[in-house]
């Protein structure tokens, strides 16, 4: 019997080609698109899960207010780290790691300029598991000036040779220059975890440079992590902190306000809410969108799969007749019809199962993460996908299988078959459901593209375009004659302007501890952002001054009495009109002087944050330069540009990038965001359509008749097509009422997490309308015009 | 074999009822070939459909071999269905999917009978409807005659105690209507017993008996043995 079945759903399929595409390839997408999210949220759900001792792992957030989230950041000092293990039994071990440094390492010949490195406790193979290929866990990191490596690193340096015990000499970062020695090797960081690095030296290395600062409260460079008991209540935890702070930070004064919070290790990936992050995190919400959209595709498909069984019920008609009449029943008869679906969908399933293999490298680039075949091909992932098949195989196989198993064989062996009107409310029920779905995926892309293209071109309130910025990571030599070189980059005639900085826009920078006079003349304290620029830094940038000043040659107390602050930090100290806060005082960092002047917000972090108080402090000593280049000739620029810093500082590696894709680079995941959210989109529509052709196709085939009597009568093509379409149009356009709330509601939320976003105007919903409804028409009108060109006496003969 | 008492039934919509057979009652005999005839409307087809067990009855008593059947359900009524009645369609009703052969052999699937005594039992009907070369075409590729021939293959596979006819020749041209009939007459003197709807004068002199009838009723009775 089963075998009778499987023969004439394959002859069926074979048969009706265009059909089984419609319904395979759809669905085949749709699983193709639901593997690929599986897998993309299996990988976010997988960060950090390596650990083995990874449940027991617990990461300090350091609170500098009460309520202000923006101020909770994972980035704190160091002394907290000690105290934490010295007070509490439960705390078994501390991790602390330095805040991410740029050091120039050489060997032999070959240097580099090491983007990713952190000075850290000797203690951190003991917690977490960066298996050591050489070298002692205990040991490695227990000297000044012993450095780990991961295994490419070492590569890079050595090649074949054995690293260990050799010297790599040292520039940069939080310790002296210096040679460090090799102590271990290290398998490179999993992927998967919430921050990588490529070296790991030694804390004692920097705490030899700088002691003092371990044992000071309201130093931020550190990241602490803790190892605790198996037991461990978080919370019970947590409310002992007032008191372990008092006792601890004994020289904190009354209105500093500090507290302590602590993320478990599997949550710091994707449920941190605090800022200042040794990696990229990831976003819950982003899971939550393309699990919805997963979901939406194979829905999508899966209604084609019914509106196309359905709406061909009538050809499956006759042969339910002449099953019953020979002694079928029901139950067999929806035994065969689920089967069949069942068949159809493994067959997508196996289609799709393919299709992903064959998009997994194009995914991995578009995602940035390194998919490979046998995510795919593992127990859990295979039970998932097809258990998933088989769950949507039935759902949109029971109703058509129900529906056809009811016919009544008197009736449609005679030929008297009557669509139930039911049958076709539900249909077009489906068919608004599948357009509202495609609508709102329409408006959301459109929202999607919108904010990337607003975030890209927003005036930020400096110039970002042709700037050149040389990284010389405080190089004392380039330090040293700095104004030499910025006058000699200056006589080139493509470059307008330099200036130096320890940090540029989009980039790292501190915070510090700030006194500032209020209106009513008392000394307030907060925690501004501090950008140490020089004398040319804000003209350079032209960044615009509201009120008072920028430093000046003229002046030459600005280097050790004067600061410029930000409107946002003018005001956060109760100043509404900027020339008010002019020449009150400030004691910052061991400086002592007066505001002299205020220059305008500008967006000197990514859009998602607003801006925040920034003060911009005179500093001559950098890591960066900055060079506007005026000339059109980028290539040639830059290649003179090398050549100068070739003889200006000959021991320097010429690292450069430019300014605005440096920038945007903090947009990489919104990027990656929208080309995702804009394939599957896509897909889902393109999926949509597929089931909208196949059901104008079957509109057109039942009408037939209809159509060859309108034509006999005079009917022209074009009132044939409007009579076919109008229909479908009715629904596209009711689902756009449909789509139009709910699109509109999700997006908001998702521009929520932007503090800089755009309007959701009305005409995104109608461009997404138009759009839906000009895909609808010009699928439709495939058939339709075919149909009404017909030769009618063709159509009236074969009814 | 049959007996039927005050067979009722009615077709309604929003607006109208239409009466389909009113009060009918009659009997046939096992080993019996009877036609029914009347005009078009006059309730040949819907008889036939519940005498077949695929439609209700409004009212009456239906007793087929001694059962009163009814009020069976519809997991019953095809339980007898596939046991002991054959079917044969004016349009011949085949499946375009399935062979020839296949189709004959789907009632065989459906009771249960074994693939190698299918293949055997189907074999023979076959060769007995002179259509065994064409046993591996597709409908599609067969005349209506030899359709019609591969229809009733189907209905006696099972070896059915009653075969329906519902206006065999209907579409068949006159030589290859009397082939069907001849196959009939045949399948009767070997005591299948056959209820058959037609409107054809000729078809029904094959016959032992006609009920005509009209609006449902039966008008007359004429025994041709």
């Amino acid at each position: 019997m089963i075998q009778n079945y499987f023969k004439i759903a394959w002859r069926y399929l074979l048969k009706n080609k265009g059909y089984s595409f419609i319904n395979i390839g759809g669905l085949a997408i749709g699983m193709t698109c639901f593997l690929l999210i599986v897998l993309f949220i299996k990988n976010e759900l997988s960060y950090d899960n390596y650990h083995e001792k990874g449940k027991n792992i617990y990461r300090v957030v350091h609170h500098s207010s009460e309520n202000n989230l923006e101020d909770r950041w994972v980035w704190g000092n160091a002394p907290v780290g000690t105290a934490l293990k010295n007070d509490f039994p439960e705390v078994i071990e501390k991790v602390q790691f330095s805040g991410r440094s740029d050091v120039l390492l050489s060997y032999n010949q070959r240097s580099f300029q090491e983007g990713n490195c952190f000075y850290v406790d000797p203690t951190v193979f003991d917690v977490f598991t960066w298996p050591l290929l050489s070298g002692n866990p205990k040991t490695a990191l227990e000297v000044p000036y012993s450095v780990v490596l991961t295994e490419s690193t070492a590569k890079k340096y050595f090649g074949n040779e054995d690293p260990i015990g050799k010297t790599l000499d040292g520039k940069g970062g939080r310790a002296r220059d210096g040679k460090y020695t090799v102590t271990g090797v290290m398998k490179d960081v999993y992927a998967n975890s919430h921050f990588s690095f490529d070296v790991l030296m030694s804390m004692s290395s920097f705490y030899q440079t700088r002691p003092n600062i371990f044992s000071y409260w309201g130093y931020v460079d550190f990241y602490t992590y803790f190892l605790v008991i198996d037991n461990f209540n978080k919370e019970a935890f947590q409310a002992k902190m007032p008191d372990f702070i008092k006792r601890n930070w004994t020289e904190r004064s009354e209105d500093h306000y500090y507290d302590l919070s602590f993320e478990a290790l599997p949550d710091v990936y994707l449920n941190s809410k605090a800022a200042r992050q040794p990696g990229i995190t990831g976003n819950l919400s982003n899971i939550y969108i393309f699990a919805i959209i997963g979901l939406f595709i194979l829905m999508i498909a899966s209604i084609n799969f019914m509106n196309l069984a359905t709406a061909r019920s009538l050809e499956r008609a006759k042969e339910v007749g002449v099953r019953k009449v020979i002694g079928a029943n029901k139950k067999g008869l929806v035994y065969q019809f689920l089967g069949e679906s069942l068949i159809m969908v493994l067959l997508s399933a196996i289609l799709g199962l393919g299709l992903a293999v064959l998009c997994l490298p194009s995914i991995s680039e578009i995602t940035g993460k390194q998919f490979i075949i046998s995510e795919i091909f593992n127990g859990f992932t295979l039970t998932l996908f097809f258990g998933t098949a088989l769950i949507t195989g039935l759902l949109a196989g029971t109703y058509p299988a129900f529906l056809l198993s009811s016919f009544k064989p008197s009736s449609v062996l005679k030929g008297v078959f009557s669509t139930s009107k039911n049958g076709v409310n539900l249909r077009k029920g489906l068919v608004v459901f599948q357009f509202s779905l495609s609508i709102a995926l329409i408006a959301c892309t459109i929202i999607v593209y919108s904010q990337l293209n607003f975030m890209v071109n927003k005036n930020l309130g400096f110039d970002r375009e042709q700037q050149l910025v040389i990284d010389y990571n405080w190089d004392r030599e380039v330090l040293l004659n700095l104004e030499t070189i910025k006058n000699e980059f200056l006589r080139h005639p493509d470059i307008s302007s330099v200036a130096s900085s320890r940090t540029v826009p989009g980039g790292h920078f501190p915070a510090a501890g700030t006194n500032m006079e209020t209106k009513e003349g008392a000394m307030q304290i907060f925690d501004p952002f501090l950008y140490e620029v020089d004398i040319d830094f804000i003209p350079h940038y032209n960044i615009e001054v509201v009120a008072g000043r920028a430093y000046s040659r003229d002046f030459p107390a600005d280097t050790i009495s004067s600061l410029v602050v930000n409107e946002a930090a003018m005001r956060s100290l109760g100043y509404t009109d900027p020339s008010e806060i002019i020449g009150k005082r400030f004691q910052q960092w061991g400086r002592e002087g007066t505001v002299i002047g205020v220059v305008k917000d500008f967006n000197y972090v990514s859009l998602h944050q607003e801006i925040a108080p920034l003060t911009l402090r005179l500093e001559p000593a950098g890591k960066y330069l900055s060079l506007q280049i005026k000339s059109s000739n980028l290539q040639a620029t830059i290649a003179d540009v090398q050549n100068k810093w070739a003889t200006l500082a000959p021991h320097r590696p010429f690292l450069y990038s430019f300014l605005d894709e440096s920038f945007n680079t903090q947009y990489e995941a919104d990027f990656k965001f929208k080309e995702l959210f804009t394939i599957f989109s896509f897909l889902a529509i393109l999926i949509a359509c597929l089931g909208l052709l196949g059901l104008t196709t079957y509109s057109a085939m039942q009408r037939t008749k209809e159509i060859g009597v309108r034509k006999v009568l005079g009917a022209e093509v074009k009132s044939i097509v409007t009579l076919l379409s109008k229909d479908f149009i009715k629904l596209v356009g009711i689902a756009i009422l449909v789509a139009t709330p709910f699109s509109w509601y999700a997006m908001s939320k998702w521009l929520n997490e932007y503090a800089f976003s755009i309007k959701i105007d009305w005409w995104i919903f109608v461009l997404a309308g138009s759009m839906a409804l000009g895909i609808a028409i010009l699928t439709m009108s495939f058939y339709a015009i075919k149909a009404a060109k017909a030769n009618p006496v063709k159509s009236l003969r074969t009814e | 074999m049959i007996k039927i008492t005050d067979l009722e039934k009615y077709y309604k919509t929003d607006e109208l009822q239409t009466i389909a057979l009113n009060k009918l009652s009659f009997e046939v005999k096992e080993g019996e070939f009877v036609a029914i005839m009347g005009p078009s409307g006059c309730g040949k087809s819907t008889l036939l459909n519940i005498l077949g067990m695929l439609d209700d009855s409004d009212g009456g008593s239906f007793i087929f071999n001694g059962q009163e059947v009814i009020d069976y359900n519809e997991r019953k009524r095809a339980n007898i269905r596939k046991h002991n009645i054959g079917f044969v369609f004016q349009s011949f009703n085949l499946i375009d999917q399935l062979s020839v052969f296949e189709n004959v052999e789907l009632p065989l699937i459906y009771t249960g009978v074994k693939k190698t005594e299918r293949k055997k039992r189907v074999e023979e009907v076959l060769e007995k409807m002179q259509i065994m070369h064409r046993r591996k075409h597709f409908p599609q590729q067969l005349s209506g005659g030899q359709q019609q021939r591969v229809a009733v293959a189907r209905a006696v596979v099972n070896n059915p105690k009653l075969i329906l006819a519902d206006e065999p020749t209907g579409n068949l041209d006159s030589s290859n209507g009397n082939e069907v009939m001849d196959l009939l007459t045949e399948l009767n003197s070997q005591g299948t017993t056959i209820v058959m709807v037609t409107h054809s004068e000729h078809d029904a002199k094959f016959t032992h008996r006609i009920i005509r009838m009209l609006d449902g009723q039966k008008v007359a009775e004429n025994s041709l043995v």
